[in-house]
C-alpha cells in the first residue's frame, strides 16, 4: 500500500491527495506535525526528504519527495489509459512546462499563503506575475477550444497548479479579474472524484 | 489606533504563544493591539517589552502558554481546573493568522448553528441542522459568558470517534478573546474534553489564533489530533475572512440573531456592558450600514 506522509494544510500534499483520489488509488495517510512542530525539518524526516519538505510518497521500495515527481509517477504507474500524463512529444513539453511552473514561479503564491496563515517569514516574490501568466495561458487555451493547461483534457500539470491557485484566499488574494483562472478552477472542482481541502474558495 | 483600546480589554492577559512555539520563534517581534513588542527567551524564561517605549511588560506562564499584558497589573487569568487532572493530553495547535477582529473569531467559535454547513461530515450533518435548545447566560460571579445544555448530532465529533453521536457541549467565554468548549468525551464516559481558543489581537482587524486541546484520548496520535483541529479551523478561517464588517457589531439590529445565536447575543451584550471598543464597530459605522 502507498504511504503518503501528509499534512492537511499543505498545498503540495493536496496535489498528491487529489491525484490519488482521481485515480481511485488507496493509500495510507501518515500525518506529520508540520505545524506547529516543524517535524518535517527534523533530521529524522530528512532521511526521507532531504530538503525537509512534504509530501513524501512511499510505494514499495520507492521514495518520492518532490510533489511534481509524485504526480508523474502516480499517473504513469496507476493510470493504465494514460489520460493524466503526456501522450506525445508536444504534450510532454506542455506538461513539463506547467509542472516546472508549479514547482517554481507559483511557489511565490504558496509562500504568500504560508506567511498569511502560519506567520512563516519567508522571502517570496510577487505572486501576481505567475497568476497573470497562467491566466493569459488559460484564456488562450480557451480560444483554441482547450479548457486545460497542457491539453484538451486535465493532466498532472493541472493537478500540480490547482492547489496554490485554489487556496489564494488563504493568502488574502483575490482573483476577480482573472477570468481564465476562475473558470479553470471551477471546471477542476467539477471533475469526478474531486476532493476538497479547507481554505478552498468557491471560485 | 490604540486610543480605541478600552480599559477592560487592555487589562487582560493576552496569549503570546505556547511554550514550545515561543522557544522556536524567539526572539519574536510581533504586535499586540497594534503596539510593536519584542519577546525574548533567556535563561530565566521569557521576557516582553514594548518596542516603541522600551517598557517591560509582565509575563505569565500558565496552561502551557506564555501571556503578557499592556497593563502592569492585569486582571487575574481565568481558572481551568481541568489542567490539574492527571491523564489528560494537552495539545497546543500552533498559531494561525486570521484577517479579522479577534472578537469575530470568538463569536464564530461559539456558533453551533454553522457546524452542518461549514464542517459537513465532521462536526455537523446537512441532514440534521437543528440545534437542540440550550441556555446562554452571563455569570456574574466569575464575570464570564456561558452556554449550557447544548447538544448536536455529529458524524465525527473528534478525531477518535467512529460513529455519529449526540455530543453535549458547554461554551464559556472567559475573556473577550478567549473561549473554552467543553464537549462530552468519546474516550471517557461522563467526562468532558476541552477545546480552547486564544486570540491575540494584532490590530483591530487581524489576530493570531492559538487553539488547544485537553483530552481524554489514549488512542489518537498527536499528529492526527492536530491536523483534525487544524482542518476544522481552516474551514472557519475562510468564512471569517469573508465576513463583513471585520469588526464585530454590537448595536442591535445590524445582524439579525436567530435562536441559535443566543450565545452570540449574550457575548455581544457582555462586551457592550464592559465598554469594549477594540475590534467592535463604532456606532457611527453601525448606523451607516
Amino acid at each position: 500500500m502507498i504511504i503518503l506522509h501528509d499534512h492537511v494544510l499543505s498545498a503540495d500534499c493536496y496535489k498528491v491527495r487529489l491525484m490519488l483520489a482521481f485515480l481511485g488509488v488507496p493509500y495510507e495517510r501518515r500525518p506529520v506535525d508540520m505545524h506547529p512542530g516543524r517535524a518535517h525539518r527534523a533530521s529524522a524526516f530528512r532521511a526521507l526528504s532531504p530538503l525537509g519538505r512534504l509530501p513524501v510518497l512511499e510505494d514499495g521500495d520507492l521514495t518520492i519527495w518532490e510533489p511534481q515527481a509524485a504526480l508523474a509517477y502516480i499517473a504513469m504507474r496507476y493510470d493504465p489509459f494514460s489520460s493524466w500524463g503526456a501522450r506525445d512529444a508536444s504534450e510532454t513539453a506542455a506538461v513539463q512546462t506547467w509542472l516546472q511552473f508549479a514547482g517554481g514561479p507559483l511557489a511565490a503564491l504558496g509562500a504568500a499563503r504560508a506567511h498569511a496563515l502560519l506567520g512563516e517569514h519567508c522571502t517570496h516574490g510577487d505572486p501576481a506575475e505567475a497568476i497573470t501568466i497562467l491566466d493569459d495561458h488559460l484564456v488562450e487555451q480557451g480560444l483554441n477550444g482547450r479548457a486545460w493547461l497542457a491539453a484538451a483534457r486535465p493532466t498532472i500539470a493541472d493537478v500540480a497548479c490547482f492547489p496554490d491557485l485554489a487556496l489564494h484566499e488563504d493568502a488574502g488574494l483575490r482573483l476577480d479579474v482573472h477570468v481564465g483562472v476562475r473558470r479553470w478552477l471551477k471546471a477542476f472542482m467539477d471533475l469526478p472524484q474531486f476532493v476538497e481541502m479547507p481554505g478552498l474558495s468557491s471560485a | 489606533m490604540t486610543d480605541r483600546l478600552d480599559d477592560f480589554t487592555r487589562s487582560q492577559w493576552v496569549v503570546i504563544d505556547d511554550e514550545a512555539g515561543l522557544a522556536r520563534r524567539a526572539p519574536l517581534e510581533t504586535l499586540l493591539f497594534a503596539i510593536p513588542l519584542r519577546i525574548d527567551v533567556g535563561p530565566d524564561g521569557p521576557s516582553a517589552r514594548r518596542r516603541d517605549t522600551g517598557e517591560a511588560l509582565p509575563i505569565l506562564r500558565r496552561y502551557g502558554y506564555v501571556w503578557t499584558s499592556l497593563d502592569p497589573q492585569p486582571r487575574p487569568l481565568f481558572e481551568i481546573p481541568e489542567f490539574q487532572e492527571r491523564g489528560r493530553r494537552f495539545i497546543p495547535c500552533g498559531p494561525v493568522g486570521v484577517g479579522t477582529s479577534a472578537l469575530r473569531v470568538i463569536e464564530n467559535f461559539l456558533d453551533l448553528a454553522h457546524f452542518p454547513f461549514v464542517h459537513p461530515g465532521i462536526l455537523g450533518s446537512e441532514d440534521e441542522t437543528e440545534v437542540i435548545d440550550y441556555r446562554a447566560e452571563i455569570r456574574r460571579d466569575v464575570d464570564e459568558v456561558w452556554a449550557v445544555d447544548c447538544g448536536f448530532f455529529q458524524p465525527k465529533a473528534l478525531a477518535s470517534s467512529e460513529n455519529e453521536v449526540r455530543v453535549d457541549y458547554r461554551y464559556r467565554v472567559a475573556q473577550p478573546c478567549s473561549a473554552v468548549l467543553y464537549k462530552s468525551s468519546p474516550g471517557r464516559d461522563g467526562a468532558f474534553d476541552l477545546i480552547g481558543i486564544l486570540a491575540r489581537p494584532v490590530d483591530e482587524t487581524a489576530c493570531e489564533v492559538h487553539a488547544w486541546m485537553l483530552l481524554w484520548d489514549d488512542v489518537s496520535s498527536d499528529e492526527s489530533l492536530l491536523q483534525f483541529q487544524q482542518e476544522i479551523f481552516l474551514q472557519d478561517r475562510i468564512i471569517l475572512e469573508n465576513q463583513i464588517p471585520h469588526r464585530l457589531p454590537l448595536s442591535a439590529g445590524m445582524e439579525i440573531p436567530t435562536r441559535a445565536d443566543a450565545t452570540s447575543v449574550a457575548y455581544r451584550r457582555w462586551l457592550k456592558n464592559h465598554g469594549v471598543t477594540w475590534g467592535v464597530c463604532a456606532d457611527a459605522e453601525a448606523e451607516r450600514r
